[in-house]
């Protein structure tokens, strides 16, 4: 049987400024606001300062994750880090990262630009590396700053949406534990669905694509900005992530009976209710965590699992169902075994100060 | 037996009057998002899945992509 991975440790970050109802209320007057959190249960989001990035938070989260275990830099031999709001165009912000962590030229780099489901799709690109004998400890950075390609004046995006970022750990599996199965698919159909029209070689940035349109329900933004067709997405979400975490469940041999939790992509709460309804996950293994710190894009699924942990809610041995969904269209499926020896929560703040 | 047009409409209002929590609401196959500004995306995805339920139907993405009329979800009813 070929090497398998396990997660050993892992860390998230989330910048120290809050961007609260109050601040919103202000911005965008208080019955659009309390509409979009009846729904979405999200009262606060957690945004960068001017200069601080997602490569910041990510940093921070590995540092702190490397620091806490007394993991030897020159010992990390995979580095995956999603984002899509990387440092620079070229190069990937796994190359920056890897300079800041001060790690090994041995060690082989891979930037994924992978939307909200990036953190199954990194780990089976990790679960691969250990199969054919490339990798033994890796580190799998997850991070996304929307903050700064939201138009500030686009009230759905904008009231959704934090920053943040996650540091996973993983090594060789000893037993029965680690990442045990994934499920993966696609509806490239709805790729319009969750895109920046001007921000690549397709449409390129002129002075036209900075002009400001306002939408028939008041959101403003411009083709520069990052936009999202709501509805669209939704009912996706909806209606596939049950099919599919059913598929998943069927291919893995297991049944949600087996589970110790259920982890979803924390796009809104309404929608995490519904998939968690259609799927009958009792209330035991389901888990929220967006109220106060929104949807973090691809760093919301592993922070769900890092603040299971931060939490105890993730026992020696727990069975994990890890499902995470969205630009593409697209989702991504993971079963995780924890190892008889738990998750131990790193000892330290999950906050970057804004003068870091 | 299928229903009829006015019969799907009545039944879509119902929807609409509980979504917007406008009990009075009166609706045409015309009424738009233009017409009413509590339908936002937010109520939008509301009304299709309460349709979806009511109708035993599935609404196809990009038609709940472009959702800004009534008639357009009648279009796509039994």
């Amino acid at each position: 049987m070929p090497p398998r991975a396990a997660i050993t440790a892992i860390h998230h970050c989330v910048p120290a400024r809050r961007l609260t109802e109050a601040e919103l209320e202000t911005r965008f007057g208080a019955r659009h606001v309390q509409s979009i959190a009846k729904l979405s249960g999200i009262r606060e989001r957690r945004i960068v300062e001017p200069g601080m990035t997602a490569a910041d938070l990510a940093f921070a989260a590995a540092e702190r994750l490397l620091t806490g275990r007394g993991i030897p830099r020159e010992s990390i031999d995979l580095l995956v880090v999603t984002t899509q709001t990387g440092d620079y165009q070229i190069p990937g912000t796994a190359f920056v990262l890897h300079e800041r962590l001060g790690l090994s030229p041995a060690c082989a780099v891979y930037d994924l630009n992978q939307g909200c489901a990036a953190y199954p799709y990194a780990l089976a690109l990790a679960q691969g590396l250990f199969a054919t004998g490339v990798a033994q400890r890796a580190l799998i950075l997850n991070t996304d700053a929307l903050s700064g390609i939201i138009h500030p004046q686009d009230r759905t995006l904008v009231t959704l949406h934090g920053d943040g970022a996650v540091a996973t750990l993983l090594e060789a599996a000893q037993g029965d534990e680690g990442l045990l199965g994934f499920h993966f698919g696609t509806d490239s159909s709805g790729w319009r669905y969750l895109c920046i029209p001007a921000s690549g070689a397709r449409q390129p940035r002129t002075e036209q694509t900075r002009q400001q349109i306002t939408d028939e329900t008041g959101n403003v933004r411009t083709a520069e900005h990052f936009q999202m067709n709501g509805q669209a997405v939704f009912h996706f979400a909806i209606h596939k992530v049950p099919e599919v975490a059913r598929e998943a469940l069927a291919r893995f041999g297991v049944t949600v009976a087996d589970l110790d939790l259920v982890i979803l992509h924390q796009a809104n709460r309404f929608m995490i209710e519904q998939i968690y309804k259609k799927l009958d996950v009792p209330p035991e293994k389901q888990f929220f965590y967006l109220e106060d710190i929104g949807n973090l894009s691809g760093a919301s699924s592993p922070a769900v699992l890092s603040e299971a942990v931060r939490q105890g809610r993730v026992r020696p041995g727990a069975l994990i169902l890890l499902a995470a969904f969205g630009v593409g269209l697209s989702w991504g499926l993971t079963l995780i075994r924890i190892g008889p020896q738990g998750l131990a929560p790193i000892a330290a703040s999950i906050e970057l100060p804004s003068d870091s | 037996m299928a229903m009829t047009r006015n019969e799907q409409l009545l039944k879509v209002q119902e929807i609409f009057r509980d979504v917007l929590d406008q009990p009075g609401l009166c609706i045409t196959e015309k009424f738009s998002t233009a017409d009413c500004p509590e339908w936002d995306s937010v109520a939008t995805v509301q009304i299709v899945l309460a349709t979806e339920a009511a109708f035993e139907v599935r609404i196809p993405m990009e038609t709940v992509a472009g959702l800004r009329q009534v008639s357009e979800l009648l279009d796509l009813l039994p």
